[in-house]
């Protein structure tokens, strides 16, 4: 089958910002900048998978950053390095950068949470020969900026750290430009990104039922030629290109 | 150590048979998918499918339905809202597209049909009888669309006037599927099969809600929707029991069922075979675990057929 669920050990699960933590896993599966896996919680209370982006990808290590935001990430922080977790193969299609020509430029747009599956994106196209910036916005604490193989603008909301400010005025502000640009954080960040930078691929989020295409529940709106259709965040995306999402929900 | 290599093996002096017959239609093994948790094309990405008794689409309805508006999905203790609506692309996209990956695999299908009228209900069974499809399961129980389904549901007169009228549309096994949320879902079921049913399926999800109190509004778009998973298990096996002892159809049980006990516990309550749902969730391969679960289960109380575990003590 191409598909499974598999029992892997956990390496290293630790804090690495203010709710924000950091698993290592055993993994030996490929996987692609923009896809995510699902994470299936041992207290079976909590039914659902917990869809999280790719972080990084070195050898059988499989790096996922993730927010504690509610009872179910609040479990995975719990979870200790030498555990077994159930985690499933690579899900969804990922950043579309087999095109991409080395000499090329691209500049990477995160927000908070949305700033991991960046990093994965961001080797990939440094590997392609890409010139990458990353632009990288948080509400006060940074996180995995050094990871990133490239130049760092930083943002933050408060001012506590680089610019004060969002994301996208720091574009703005600095006048940065390049060849293609890729977006990850919340809806409003990226609805705004997009209507600046409609050549922007995002990745979306959406809350998910089964996370393989099965259920419908993560659907989002697609504009194609003249139609709206109804895409499914998690088999057709997560990524999708800025200028044909329709943002309204 | 896997001694038995099929169904119908034969092992020391008896041989294990876990075929059905759901209202003249043979399964092999009990086990069916339950509408809307099962898409034949990312399914069978995870398993053989040809490993189950039948296949069960999502909703089909006449034309194209958009379904509800995003967030659909909220996760309970023990169980699921769902609020997907459902979105599908009509009957004609199912028989181009859908149709010919669900014959590949050889084994019954049954097609979950929505409308919102008599008509539309009736234009879709008409088109679907004119293909090679097995059973036909009307969905009269979708809490999450208004005028579609729930009050044919749950009025015993509404449910009578349009399982009569679609009985004439077809001729293929016409299964029935039942909403919990009523008072007495014996009464339903008696208006069902003197309809002309051939068989029911129970229960749908129960209307449910959850609340974001730190957003102080509905975590589901659509405000409520329905509830599954193993919470709605104990209620699902009740009204199985009760049915059981309504009505004579055959029962395909629904409800929460996780494991093989769980699918045991819906036989000996009544049904005939069951659809595993909110499970495939959790697990994708779960339908197929479950018929395996079933079969070492049988072998190691010693029950030859499905029809031996059906048998509860009173």
């Amino acid at each position: 089958m191409e598909k499974k669920i598999e029992t892997v050990k956990i390496l290293e699960n630790k804090c690495i910002a203010e709710d924000v933590w950091k698993m290592a896993l055993a993994y030996p599966f490929d996987a692609k900048p923009g896809q995510f896996v699902n994470v299936y919680l041992n207290n079976k209370d909590k039914l659902l998978p917990r869809p999280i982006s790719v972080c990084r990808k070195e050898g059988d290590i499989l790096t996922l950053v993730y927010g504690v935001v509610g009872k179910g990430t609040e479990e995975l922080s719990s979870y200790e390095k030498g555990c077994k977790i159930r985690v499933s193969t690579p899900l969804g299609k990922g950043f579309y950068i087999d095109q991409l020509e080395s000499g090329k430029s691209a500049i990477l747009i995160g927000g908070g949470i949305g700033i991991p599956p960046l990093l994965e994106l961001c080797h990939a196209l440094v590997e392609k020969g890409l010139k990458v910036e990353a632009v990288l916005g948080f509400r006060k604490q940074p996180f995995l900026i050094d990871d990133f193989p490239c130049k760092v603008h930083l943002a933050t909301d408060e001012g506590t750290v680089g610019f004060h400010g969002n994301v996208l005025d720091l574009i703005k502000t600095k006048g940065l430009n390049s060849d293609c640009y890729f977006a990850c954080g919340h809806k409003a960040m990226l609805k705004a990104v997009s209507e600046y930078l409609p050549d922007v691929q995002v990745s979306i989020e959406e809350r998910m039922g089964c996370g393989y295409g099965a259920c419908l529940g993560c659907v989002c709106k697609i504009k194609e030629t003249d139609e709206i259709t109804r895409k499914k965040v998690c088999q057709d995306g997560p990524v999708f290109w800025g200028r044909d999402v329709v943002w309204d929900e | 150590m896997d001694l038995y290599f099929g169904e119908g093996m034969l092992f020391g002096m008896n041989s294990l048979d876990m075929s059905v017959n759901i209202a003249g239609v043979k399964w092999k093994n009990p086990i069916t998918t339950a509408s809307g948790t099962f898409s034949a094309r990312e399914s069978g990405e995870f398993y053989d499918l040809s490993e189950l008794g039948a296949l069960t689409t999502k909703g089909v309805s006449y034309e194209e339905w958009e379904g509800n508006a995003t967030p659909r999905i909220a996760e309970t203790y023990g169980g699921m809202l769902n609020s997907i609506g459902l979105q599908n692309k009509g009957v004609e996209h199912f028989i181009k597209e859908e149709l010919p990956v669900l014959k590949r695999y050889g084994v019954p299908i049954i097609v979950n049909v929505v409308g919102k009228t008599v008509e539309e209900y009736c234009r879709v069974v008409e088109r679907l009888s004119e293909t090679d499809i097995d059973m036909i399961e009307l969905n009269i129980s979708c809490p999450n669309i208004k005028e579609g389904g729930i009050s044919f549901g749950t009025d015993p007169k509404m449910a009578f006037s349009l399982v009569e009228r679609v009985r004439k549309s077809t001729r293929k096994a016409l299964i029935v599927k039942l909403s919990p949320n009523v008072t007495d879902i014996t009464q339903i079921a008696r208006s069902v099969e003197a309809a002309g049913a051939d068989c029911l399926s129970l229960i749908n999800t129960l209307l449910g809600m959850r609340i974001d109190v730190h957003k102080r509004k509905p975590v589901l778009a659509n405000r409520v929707g329905g509830l599954s998973g193993p919470a709605i298990k104990p209620v699902a096996l009740r009204m199985v029991y009760e049915v059981r002892r309504s009505v004579d159809l055959p029962i395909i049980g629904i409800g929460g069922i996780m494991t093989g006990e769980d699918a045991v516990e819906f036989l000996m309550a009544g049904a005939n075979a069951v659809a595993v749902g909110t499970a495939s969730l959790v697990d994708p391969t779960a339908p197929f675990r479950i018929k395996n679960e079933l079969k070492q289960f049988m072998l190691e109380y010693n029950y030859r057929s499905i029809k031996e575990i059906e048998l509860l003590e009173e």
